[in-house]
């Protein structure tokens, strides 16, 4: 079928179902997020992995960085006496 | 009857759009998911690395470091970057101290050192899509002024890291 005979045709039916075009948009836009809401699903999850993962990590480095400020600290502080 | 045809081929058109793009995001999504991961083992390695030669590190690298730890960990840090780079973008003497501070270190360490930045800058706009195409934009600016990609990233992490540290964290 051409697309110039599949236009009015798709027009017809939905009308038939009293359907503007707004409301048209609106099913199209909720078909395709429920057509990669999984894919959505999976890329939060694999975020949040990556995000602890990093968090996990940070505070290893946090705590090392304030060791070395410590120790830099008591150095400055030993010096002034 | 043209016009309404028009107006229904307009409405298919813009959820054909809306489609598409939702499939580009979903796309840009899953690689921005690998690269941060490589991304944040980059700058935890580089950032590990640096550690074991602490007596040489400079005390404004030290913080530099305390800062991107932080800074990548807060909700929005995406944002929050390309906020920092507008507000610094005028300026351009803010990163002198630590320029200073790198040329007087050792060529490894500095390597080490701008991994790290990269590896940051990478975590951090990569957590939100629209956020990296604008920063990615920031970036190609500062290129298109003569400055070597590597060049452009370490210069847009150390806006962020010494331009606005109060408002950043």
């Amino acid at each position: 079928m051409k697309f110039s005979e599949w236009l009015p045709e798709l027009r017809l039916l939905l009308s038939d179902y009293n359907f503007s075009k707004t409301e048209l948009l609106i099913v199209i836009v909720i078909i395709s997020l429920v057509y990669r809401l999984p894919n959505i699903l999976t890329h939060r999850r694999e975020m949040a992995v990556i995000k602890a993962d990093f968090a996990f990590k940070g505070t290893k480095l946090r705590s090392q960085l304030e060791l070395q400020k410590a120790k830099r600290l008591s150095k400055s502080s030993k010096g002034k006496k | 009857m043209f016009i309404s045809l028009f107006g229904w081929i307009g409405v298919l058109a813009l959820g054909v759009m809306f489609v598409v793009a939702f499939g580009i995001y979903c796309r840009a999504r899953t690689l921005s998911n690998g690269i941060m991961t490589f991304a944040s083992n980059e700058f935890h390695d580089a950032a590990t690395s640096l550690l074991k030669t602490p007596d040489e590190l400079p005390d404004s690298i030290i913080t530099a470091l305390e800062k991107m730890n932080t800074v990548a960990q807060n909700s929005n840090a995406s944002g929050r970057l390309l906020y920092a780079m507008k507000r610094s973008e005028a300026s351009t003497s803010q990163n002198d101290g630590i320029g200073h501070e790198l040329d007087n270190m050792r060529p490894e360490l500095k390597e080490l050192f701008l991994k790290a930045v990269t590896g940051w800058l990478n975590y951090v706009s990569h957590q939100n899509v629209v956020n990296n195409v604008r920063i990615n934009f920031a970036v190609m600016r500062l290129k298109s002024q003569g400055l070597h990609s590597a060049e452009a990233e370490e210069q847009v992490g150390f806006k962020f890291i010494m331009g606005r540290p109060n408002s950043a964290c």
